[in-house]
């Protein structure tokens, strides 16, 4: 059946001038496409594995309510030659700590008891299940068509030790996040001295911060619209070097590149 | 295709149809980032001979619905409302364009959320109507009957705003 076998309303002339109108209605800030990109990051882990890696980030955070939940293992695009087998693993992480890079979800509160937490394993497809060390302490998966049964070894359960433990790159986040929403914040009412006050308090406070990458790219866009040109340039230098593959890049090249920042 | 390419080239495509799909401005960048966290998680098995932005428009229309339905049960209503656009000095020309997108958007609210999809899609995005009966399930004979019916209803309704503005 083809468009013209049915009898379309044409739109009128107006009409169609008015959505050629509404395409070209003003574009969504730049600060609003870099929020989003930071959270999809957070939720995700890190977006930019590396080359050969694939996509091996993690399922998204609770956050993503609307997104349907059937996101399958095999959807997580592991290594060209590898199966993917599907292993509960018993273990407690400490701090929300994860297995490689397709853990699927690796949050446990301290002193909780050992948790089950599902974990992609990259399995290569010649190599028979390797035999458990400690069969006490591992665990069988359960079979799934098509996959074969592996037995991972579970790391013993540390006691809870919150003195020590190190915070999750997530729980970082959440715990920067105010400094860095006050910088964009401050962009958005075209105020640079605050936002650039505010990423430098961030700095001081967490200089390696799971935030870093977002704190240095909105310090080129803070100073860009502060007329500093060179030292955005000169800070744009520095964020290239240090995050070549940075989902930044882009907006920042389009902000350096344009005479009005964004 | 890689995601950050993805996201780099398809970012506004996005948020504009969440918009146009009745997605509320405060809610716009919730919804994307649930589209972008979708894309993330499905992009491995997208087949790349398919057009990506009808798959786009597939999943945002998924997410809006969603925002949508818990916006009702929270008991807030829809709204056009400005966006948080660039702040750049506005021109004549981007004042019409903007009161343009308002009329636009305020009429296809006055649709049914299937119909409104297959004219944002059809007539908006310019996907065809094979695409959007893939990316939607719904049968392609169905598709034309809303395409039809929708037509007439946003017909109206930008009628209807135009003499509520005194335009017509």
């Amino acid at each position: 059946m083809s468009e013209r076998d049915v009898s379309l309303p044409e739109l009128p002339a107006d009409v169609l001038e008015l959505l050629e109108g509404e395409r070209k209605a003003a574009s969504p800030s730049a600060q609003a496409r870099a929020r989003v990109l930071q959270r999809v990051h957070e939720s995700m882990g890190p977006l930019d594995p590396g080359p050969g890696d694939g996509n091996a980030g993690g399922a998204p955070s609770g956050s993503a309510g609307a997104a349907p939940s059937s996101a399958t293992p095999g959807a997580l695009g592991l290594g060209a030659g590898l199966n993917t087998a599907r292993v509960a693993v018993l273990a407690a992480f400490a701090g929300g700590v994860g297995v490689g890079a397709g853990v699927m979800k690796a949050t446990a509160p301290a002193p909780a008891p050992p948790k089950i937490v599902y974990v992609e394993v990259p399995v290569p497809t010649p190599v028979p299940a390797p035999k458990p060390v400690q069969p006490a302490r591992s665990v069988t998966a359960t079979r799934a068509p098509g996959e074969r049964t592996v037995k991972v070894e579970a790391p013993e359960p540390s006691p809870p030790a919150a003195s020590t433990r190190r915070p999750s790159p997530r729980r970082n986040a959440r715990l920067e996040r105010p400094l860095i929403d006050r910088a964009q914040t401050a962009l958005g009412r075209r105020k640079p001295k605050s936002a650039l006050s505010a990423l430098d308090q961030h700095r001081r406070r967490y200089p390696k911060g799971a935030l870093a990458e977002e704190r240095e790219a909105l310090r080129v866009l803070a100073l860009l619209q502060d007329g500093q040109k060179k030292a955005a340039q000169r800070a744009a230098q520095v964020f290239f070097k240090r995050y070549p593959r940075s989902l930044f890049g882009p907006t920042l090249k389009t902000n350096l590149s344009s005479k009005a920042p964004r | 295709m890689e995601f950050e390419t993805l996201y780099a080239e398809n970012f506004d495509h996005v948020w504009r149809n969440l918009r146009r799909f009745g997605v509320e401005v405060r809610h716009l960048e919730d919804a994307a980032h649930e589209v972008f966290v979708v894309v993330h998680r499905k992009l491995a098995d997208f087949d790349e001979g398919r057009p990506i932005r009808p798959w786009l428009s597939g999943i945002a229309f998924r997410v809006a619905s969603d925002f949508k339905r818990k916006a009702s049960t929270r008991r807030e209503s829809p709204g056009v409302d400005r966006d948080p656009v660039d702040e750049r000095p506005s021109a004549d020309e981007l004042l019409e364009a903007e009161e343009q997108r308002k009329l636009v958007h305020e009429a296809l609210q006055a649709l049914d959320d299937d119909k409104r999809v297959v004219v944002v899609m059809h007539d908006m995005e310019g996907c065809s109507i094979p695409e959007i009966a893939r990316e939607l399930g719904v049968l392609e004979n169905t598709l034309y009957s809303r395409l039809r019916l929708g037509r007439e209803r946003f017909i109206k309704a930008i009628r209807r705003q135009q003499r509520k503005r005194g335009e017509a």
